[in-house]
């Protein structure tokens, strides 16, 4: 395990000091100050709106706002993830620093866990610029912190799993580019699965669809509604996926 | 330190390593010799533990490197024939990560990284990016990068490759130095680096060892005869007659201006008895010597005869 944090802390150290860390919380920025300022100003027409008809309180902050800016953010994490893991394996194998890995005293659970923690850790720095903006919100308005809790909470989550599908599909081949790809529709899967559920007659089959399906998960923690088994599916498939990447680098020993 | 029995390796039906057999004690240091593709790379690799035999046994320092994987790694200092280093980081803090990964107790590391890098004469671009160094600069931060962690085994695939003569030398001198506390594999196509540096050579075909002995032994097995050279003013035929006469001369030849190649049973006790001869004689002398044992014609030798004997 300590040795796992050896390979976090390298892969930290070279994103903050490495152009593509930084770029990419540049566009991430960029964005988001783009959709938080519309948010704002699509809940206001809509404050407005529900102040003229006589309603009071119509309109929420948190469906408003925060839900708003966390589906924003799922789909940023869908492409953005897989533009910092792709390099985690595939970079690797291209500049054969894989040999290095494989020859040390360090199993490849441990290099797959170092690998995982340290996108984990780059993820917990873009929330954290993510969240100063319904922390200045709170100024104004009253917002439910339970709500927005659970939600970065189902965000992180999800956007656990989509580290694990980038780790695996970086494992694949030593091309960064071809791995994003690779981890981009599997991300795309994820999200597309939910449409089964609506179109398929079988009632079973859209129960299990429903529970498969990432954005359903995703939905209830943003509405609030956190259950045991939204927890156990995604971290189910965290493990599933990660297992993999670690098959796959152990069975370069046998190549 | 190193024992090796049986190891077979093969890609999809092809053979790459073809049970080999042999053991390596401390402090020695063994060249690794073979034509391109003969096994060389394969076999070190499955030592390092990096890579699965498809049958067979390695033991290192007494562990079993498939049963024991990490005990091993952390005894060997592996330089493979693409040094592995990361562009993006400085010479110093790559060296500390690798001792890191090696699991060098935290208050050695710095001491380590400052030995490593003395050694392979790296301390003018230590803060510099690997990225930004020459071929040869980053073929030293490999070397580096095997020692840094003082490990017992080193095995270096082709260490001086892309590095000019002078650094070739130094290489070579730290190679020398190495020998005695550390156990050395050294692969390469370079057989003066071989004859220069190792006790010992493992010659490999087609997945084979062909030969494995010190570079004087094989040269005595090969040729079964050694070869005094000289250089005279006047040759003759008279002279040639009597170099053959003498007791343990096999044959002599006159080369080009004035040399001949006198083939004797052994060199100790002809050299003075054709050295009488010469004075005798009065051919006027220029040079006498032993002609030193030539790998590469061994080399050649032991690779080209096992490919005629193969169907």
């Amino acid at each position: 395990m300590i040795s796992s944090f050896i390979i976090t802390k390298k892969e930290i150290k070279t994103a903050i000091k490495g152009p593509g860390f930084s770029f990419i919380l540049f566009l991430f920025t960029l964005l988001i100050s783009f959709v938080s300022y519309s948010a704002i100003e699509m809940l206001k027409l809509r404050t407005e709106g529900a102040a003229l008809q006589g309603q009071d309180g119509g309109v929420n902050f948190h469906t408003g706002y925060v839900s708003q800016m966390i589906y924003l953010m799922h789909f940023m994490m869908m492409l953005f993830i897989p533009a910092i893991t792709a390099f985690s394996f595939a970079e690797e194998r291209k500049s054969r620093t894989m040999d290095l890995l494989l020859t040390s005293p360090i199993t490849s659970t441990e290099i797959v866990l170092g690998k995982f923690f340290a996108v984990v850790a780059m993820l917990l720095g873009i929330f954290a610029i993510s969240f100063v903006y319904p922390l200045s919100m709170s100024f104004a308005v009253d917002v439910d912190w339970k709500l927005l809790f659970s939600s970065y909470v189902g965000l992180f989550l999800v956007s656990g799993v989509y580290i694990a599908i980038g780790l695996f599909s970086s494992s694949l081949t030593s091309s960064v580019i071809l791995s994003y790809v690779i981890a981009v529709v599997l991300n795309l899967f994820c999200i597309f699965i939910v449409w089964g559920t609506q179109t398929s007659e079988n009632q079973a089959v859209r129960n299990v669809l429903n529970h498969v399906s990432i954005s359903k998960h995703l939905t209830d923690f943003i509405q609030g509604s956190v259950h045991l088994t939204s927890f156990v599916f995604l971290l189910s498939v965290i493990v599933f996926f990660m297992f993999l990447t670690q098959r796959v680098i152990e069975s370069a020993r046998w190549r | 330190m190193i024992e090796i029995k049986d190891l077979t390796k093969s890609y999809g039906g092809v053979k790459a390593i073809d049970r080999l057999n042999f053991k390596i004690k401390k402090g020695e240091v063994v060249g690794f010799l073979g034509p391109n593709g003969a096994g060389k790379t394969t076999t070190m690799k499955i030592i390092t533990g990096y890579m699965a035999p498809t049958s067979g046994e390695v033991k290192v320092a007494g562990f079993d490197v498939f049963e024991d994987p990490i005990e091993v790694k952390k005894r060997i200092g592996y330089l493979p024939e693409v040094p592995p280093v990361y562009l993006d980081m400085i010479v110093r803090d790559y060296l500390a990560y690798v001792a890191e990964l090696k699991k060098v107790d935290r208050s050695q590391i710095s001491k380590k990284v400052d030995r490593a890098i003395e050694k392979t004469f790296l301390g003018d671009v230590q803060k510099r990016l690997i990225g930004h160094l020459s071929k040869g600069f980053r073929q030293r931060v490999g070397i580096a990068e095997a020692i840094v962690a003082e490990p017992e085994i080193l095995i270096l695939d082709e260490p001086t490759v892309g590095l000019d003569p002078k650094q070739v030398a130094e290489i070579r001198n730290l190679i020398q130095t190495l020998s005695g506390e550390h156990t050395v594999i050294l692969s390469t196509h370079i057989l003066p680096e071989v004859q220069a540096t190792c006790n010992r050579i493992i010659i490999i075909n087609k997945g084979k060892i062909v030969a494995e002995d010190s570079l004087d032994q094989l040269n005595r097995h090969l040729k079964g005869s050694q070869q005094i050279m000289i250089r005279i003013k006047n040759s003759s035929p008279q002279f040639l007659e009597n170099l053959r006469k003498i007791d343990g001369v096999l044959d002599a030849k006159s080369g080009i201006s004035g040399q001949i190649l006198i083939d004797v049973r052994a060199i100790d006790s002809t050299t003075d008895k054709v050295a009488q001869l010469i004075l005798q004689d009065k051919v006027g002398l220029l040079e006498l010597r032993p002609v030193e044992g030539d790998l590469e014609e061994i080399f050649i030798k032991l690779t080209s005869n096992t490919e005629e004997n193969r169907p």
